[in-house]
């Protein structure tokens, strides 16, 4: 097949994003705010070399939520024991 | 037994009438028996999309309601001897006829038939739900729109979730002329987007547009590309047309340049 797969506009990924949302059931917000917290709760624990990859799919009435983290250090604290 | 495949779409407007015409002639054109099924209710066009519409005697109601028996309301194209319709007059969207009433009414004949194909209502209500469960195969019929394939994704869901063996898309009205300006929407984007394999493309067309129930002539790009699709259903395998293709070099530019300037 001739096709060439078009570089993707920013109306197109758009619309991606809107789909994405539909499939879930979710706010357009929801996963911009979930992929924010995700970032920031790893954060916590390792220094992070790049984005988080989220993915997140709907099967019949079950989420599958997939988080793949790449980090430089894991950073090194104790924990308080009172 | 028949293949039943039902032509669907969330969107209206984007072809499923025209190329369940179409397909069904060229289906035929090869030898094919072939069966084409108004199961649009409300917007029943199959009959004036293959010109007979003046010819409907008994319909799909009557076959149901028990006034006549399934073949006396087939009529019979003008094209093509193979090819036989059966339209849906009188009969209204919210009509209380279920998918079972109209895959029984179909049983009796499936065995004349290598290909019924099902002409479905626009959106996700009953008639569409009705259309999509008389048929074992789906076709999503799809246009560049964001709305048309932002409803396309909820109605491929819906199938999925339904008995269907095979469900793939056909992006129908492709504007080859915006593709290469980096505009439309490319098959393969679609694909990818709506996780779902693509059945085939058809050029947005004068000589569909301007059919009226006529045949559609041999040299046009849309026969060309439907043709291919037909390939397709038939061998499951084949190459998909390459709207782009008239767009390209030197005269391609020229006719790009022209049909921009519409
Ligand atoms: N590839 C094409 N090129 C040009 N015109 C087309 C093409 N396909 C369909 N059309 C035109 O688009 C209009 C709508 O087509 P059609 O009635 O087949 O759509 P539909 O999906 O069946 O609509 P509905 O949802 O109302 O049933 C018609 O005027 C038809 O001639
Ligand atoms: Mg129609």
């Amino acid at each position: 097949m001739a096709f060439r797969k078009n570089k993707k506009s920013e109306e197109f990924l758009r619309l991606e994003n809107l789909i994405e949302k539909d499939r879930l059931g979710t706010t357009c917000d929801f996963s911009t705010l979930f992929k924010i917290d995700i970032e920031n709760l790893f954060s916590e624990y390792c220094e992070l070399s790049d984005k988080p990859i989220i993915s997140l799919t709907r099967e019949k009435d079950t989420f599958i939520i997939s988080v793949t983290v790449k980090a430089n250090r894991i950073k090194t604290f104790a924990v308080s024991k009172n | 037994m028949a293949r039943k495949i039902v032509f669907t779409s969330g969107k209206g407007g984007v072809g499923k009438t025209t190329l369940v015409s179409q397909i069904g002639r060229k289906l035929a054109s090869l030898n094919n028996r072939v069966l084409l099924v108004d199961a649009d209710f409300s917007l029943n066009n199959l009959d004036l999309a293959l010109g007979v519409e003046n010819f409907v005697v008994y319909d799909l109601f009557d076959v149901l309601s028990g006034n006549c028996r399934i073949r006396q309301a087939f009529i019979k194209d003008k094209y093509e001897k193979n090819l036989y319709i059966l339209p849906s007059d009188k009969l209204s969207a919210n009509s209380s006829f279920s998918a079972q009433n109209i895959k029984t009414a179909l049983l009796g004949v499936s065995k004349l038939f290598d290909f019924i194909l099902i002409d479905s209502p626009a959106g996700i209500d009953n008639g569409f739900k009705r259309a999509v469960l008389c048929a074992d195969e789906a076709v999503v019929v799809i246009n560049s729109s964001f709305e048309s394939l932002r409803d396309a994704d909820k109605v491929i869901n819906i199938i999925k979730s339904y008995d269907i063996d095979k469900v793939s898309l056909i992006l129908n009205r492709a504007r080859g002329d915006l593709m290469m300006s980096g505009y439309g929407v490319s098959a393969e984007n679609v694909k990818d987007l709506l996780k779902c394999s693509l059945l085939g493309v058809v050029p947005d067309s004068d000589a569909l547009l301007t059919l009226d129930g006529k045949k559609l002539s041999r040299l046009s790009s849309a026969d060309k590309a439907i043709s291919m699709i037909c390939n397709k259903i038939l061998t499951g395998r084949g190459d998909i047309y390459d709207p782009t293709l008239k767009y390209k070099g030197f005269f391609g530019s020229i006719k790009r340049s022209l049909r921009k300037s519409n």
